[in-house]
C-alpha cells in the first residue's frame, strides 16, 4: 500500500488530487460520471455574497491546447449553496473547499463569515485572481501590499483554513505568496488563468464579450509550473499547484517542484473522470518507483548538472 | 463498399421512441467506435457510431459531447444532436455535422475502426404532449437535424398535421427531404440562390404560410425550431405575433456539457427578483439546449 495522504495547511486529503473551482460546478454535478469520495478535494464554483449573473455571451473559445474564458463568476450566493448544496456535500468522504471573492474587503470578511458558521467546509479558497470582474478579485492578488491586507482581514473573521488563490498576472508572484503567508494564510493555490484574447479575423471583433479573459488548459502548463516552483522555494506553507494539468504525469510534475497538492481544472471538461484517472496514475507510478509514500515526491527536483540561471 | 456501410446508409428508422413516456437515459461517458463518416451533402457528413446503445436512450433535441482524438488539440468536447437507430447489425448513433472549422475538418477525415470518448444523453430535449394537433417545423441549414428526430417521435405519437419548413444556401444542402416526402409530410422549401422552392429565407416562407390563413392554428398547434440566430429570432417573433407556442433549440460554444463551466450561456428574460430587476442566464447544455421562445432575450 502506497500512502497518498497529504495534509494542506490542517486540511487532511486522502490523495493530493483537487478538483478546481469554476470546472467542477458544486461537485454533485459529476456524481453521476464519478464517485466523489475518491477524490482528494472538491473546490467549489466561487461564491459571492449575492447570487451573480455573470458576463454576456460568448464567453468561452477554445484556443490552440487551451480555453479563454469569461464566465464572470456567475454563481448562485452563499446562502443557496449553504442551504441547497453543502447538505448535499456533507454525504462525501471528500475535503470541501468553498472558493470566495468579493468586490471589496467588507465582501470577502462578511462572506467567510457566514461559511464559518456552517458545518461541513474543510476550508476557504480566497480568490485573489478572478481576471473576469471589473471590481475585486485579480485587483487584491496584483498587488503584495492589496494580497496581504485581505487576507488579514479575512484571518481576523474566520478560523476556517485559507488557501490563497494567487493570479500569475502579478509582476512578482513569489512576493504575494510571501505576504499573504506572513498574514496568516494556511497554504497557497497558484495559478489561476492568464490574461489572454482571440479574434475573429472576418469580422475583426473579439471572441469573448468582455474582449480579454482567462486562459487556461494544457497550453499555459510550462509556466504555471516554473511559478510553483519559483514559489515552492519561498514559502514554507503549502503549496497546491494547477495550471493545465491533464494527465498524472503532469500533475507528478508540479508535485516534484515543490506542491503538496494539485487542482484538476480545464482537463475536467475534456474527460470528467480526469481526476479518478489521476489518482490512479499516481499509485501506479509511486508503485512502480518503489516509493511508498507520496510525500517524499514533493520538492525532490533533481537539480544535479544543472544550474539555475535566476540568481 | 461493404455490405455493412450499405445497410447503415439506409434511411433512418427509428425505434426509439414509443408514444408512452420512457424514462431518459442518465448520462454516461463511454467509448464509442466510427463505423460511417461520409460527406452525404456539400460539406455535410453523417458519422455513425457503434457502441453499448440498446439501453441509451435519447430524446430528439437533446445531445451527445465527443471528444475528437486522444490529445489536446482539439482541446474540448463538440456538442451534436444525435439520433439512436436498430438495424439487423445493431444499435447505432448517428450524428451529422457540417464542415465549419477546425474541430469539424479533424472530424471529416477520421476513417471508420476509430475510437471516441462519448458523453450523453446531455440536455433537455423537445417537449409535446399527446393533446398537440399541429406542429409547424422550422429549420435553417444544419437546423433539420434535430428536427428531423423530433419529427420520426411526432409521427410515432400520431400527430398527423405536421408541417416542414427547411431553408438553406442553396437546393444541395437541403438535407432529408425524400425521407419527409416518403412520410408523407409537406415541406416547404427555401434557398437563398432560389436554386430549390421560394427565392429567400425560410422565415418568410413561413410567414407567408402563416399569413396566408390556408392554415389553421388552434390552442393545440406547436411550433418547433432550429437554425441560426437571427432565423430563430425571427421565427420566435412570428409565433408570438400569431400566438403559436413554440419551442427553440439553441446553439453554443460549449465546453463542458454538464452545467458546470456555464461557458455556453444565453440571455433569458430579466426577472424580478426580491424587488430587483435581474440579469438571468441559462445554461444551453442544461437548461436548453431546447427553450421555450418566450424564455429567451431575444
Amino acid at each position: 500500500m502506497v500512502n497518498t495522504a497529504v495534509n494542506i495547511g490542517g486540511i487532511p486529503l486522502k490523495n493530493p488530487v483537487i478538483a478546481a473551482s469554476g470546472t467542477f460546478g458544486y461537485g454533485l454535478e459529476f456524481s453521476p460520471l464519478l464517485d466523489l469520495n475518491e477524490l482528494g478535494g472538491i473546490v467549489v464554483k466561487g461564491l459571492s455574497l449575492n447570487p451573480y449573473p455573470g458576463n454576456p455571451p460568448p464567453r468561452i473559445m477554445e484556443t490552440t491546447g487551451g480555453m479563454l474564458n469569461s464566465i464572470g463568476l456567475q454563481n448562485i450566493g452563499v446562502d443557496a449553496f449553504i442551504k441547497e448544496k453543502l447538505p448535499l456535500l456533507r454525504n462525501y468522504d471528500v475535503a470541501i473547499f468553498v472558493n470566495i471573492f468579493g468586490h471589496t474587503i467588507e465582501e470577502y470578511v462578511r462572506i467567510a463569515r457566514r461559511l464559518s458558521e456552517t458545518e461541513g467546509i474543510a476550508g476557504l479558497e480566497v480568490n485573489i485572481s478572478c481576471p473576469n470582474i471589473k471590481k475585486g478579485g485579480m485587483s487584491f492578488g496584483k498587488e503584495p501590499k492589496q494580497a496581504g491586507l485581505l487576507t488579514k482581514r479575512i484571518r481576523k473573521a474566520t478560523s476556517l483554513p485559507l488557501m490563497i488563490k494567487l493570479t500569475p498576472q502579478a509582476s512578482d508572484i513569489a512576493d504575494v505568496a510571501k505576504r499573504v503567508e506572513g498574514e496568516g494564510a494556511d497554504s497557497i493555490s497558484l495559478v489561476n488563468t492568464f490574461l489572454g484574447m482571440a479574434i475573429d479575423v472576418d469580422t475583426a471583433a473579439p471572441l469573448l464579450s468582455t474582449i480579454t479573459g482567462g486562459l487556461s488548459g494544457p497550453a499555459i502548463k510550462p509556466i504555471a509550473l516554473r511559478m510553483v516552483w519559483e514559489v515552492a522555494q519561498k514559502v514554507s506553507i503549502p503549496v497546491v499547484g494547477l495550471g493545465g494539468i491533464a494527465s498524472y504525469r503532469d500533475a507528478l510534475e508540479f508535485m516534484i517542484a515543490g506542491a503538496q497538492a494539485v487542482q484538476v481544472g480545464t482537463a475536467n471538461f475534456i474527460n470528467p473522470t480526469m481526476c479518478r484517472e489521476i489518482i490512479h496514475g499516481i499509485k501506479e507510478y509511486l508503485k512502480a518507483k518503489h516509493i511508498d509514500d507520496i510525500k517524499q515526491l514533493i520538492g525532490s527536483l533533481n537539480l544535479s548538472g544543472h544550474e539555475t540561471t535566476s540568481d | 463498399m461493404g455490405k455493412k456501410d450499405a445497410s447503415l446508409f439506409m434511411p433512418f428508422t427509428t425505434t426509439t421512441l414509443k408514444k408512452k413516456k420512457i424514462a431518459e437515459s442518465s448520462m454516461k461517458d463511454s467509448k464509442t467506435k466510427i463505423v460511417f463518416n461520409q460527406e452525404v451533402a456539400p460539406a455535410c457528413f453523417r458519422m455513425v457510431l457503434s457502441g453499448p446503445f440498446d439501453n441509451f436512450i435519447i430524446k430528439s433535441g437533446q445531445f451527445i459531447m465527443l471528444r475528437l482524438g486522444m490529445g489536446y488539440d482539439p482541446l474540448l468536447r463538440r456538442p451534436f444532436a444525435a439520433h439512436r437507430f436498430k438495424t439487423t447489425e445493431g444499435t447505432f448513433l448517428e450524428i451529422f455535422y457540417h464542415v465549419v472549422g477546425y474541430g469539424t475538418h479533424i472530424m471529416s477525415q477520421m476513417l471508420p475502426g476509430a475510437e471516441l470518448a462519448l458523453l450523453g444523453p446531455l440536455g433537455k430535449g423537445f417537449e409535446f404532449s399527446d393533446t398537440l394537433s399541429a406542429a409547424l417545423i422550422v429549420a435553417g441549414g444544419m437546423g433539420i437535424v434535430p428536427l428531423r428526430g423530433l419529427i420520426y417521435s411526432l409521427v410515432e405519437s400520431g400527430i398527423k398535421n405536421i408541417q416542414i419548413f427547411v431553408g438553406a444556401k442553396s437546393a444541395s444542402q437541403l438535407l432529408f427531404l425524400t425521407e419527409f416526402r416518403r412520410m408523407d409530410i409537406p415541406v416547404h422549401c427555401a434557398t437563398e440562390d432560389g436554386s430549390s422552392g421560394y427565392n429567400g429565407l425560410v422565415t418568410e416562407l413561413f410567414r407567408r404560410f402563416l399569413d396566408n390563413h390556408a392554415f389553421k392554428a388552434d390552442n393545440h398547434t406547436m411550433c418547433f425550431a432550429c437554425g441560426p440566430r437571427p432565423m430563430l429570432a425571427k421565427t420566435a417573433s412570428l409565433s408570438f405575433n400569431y400566438q403559436l407556442p413554440c419551442q427553440v433549440s439553441l446553439e453554443s460554444r460549449m465546453a463542458c456539457g454538464i452545467g458546470v463551466c456555464l461557458g455556453c450561456a444565453v440571455k433569458l428574460k430579466r426577472q424580478t427578483h426580491h424587488d430587483q430587476d435581474q440579469k438571468k442566464y441559462g445554461r444551453v447544455c442544461l437548461e436548453g439546449p431546447v427553450f421555450d421562445a418566450k424564455e429567451i432575450e431575444w
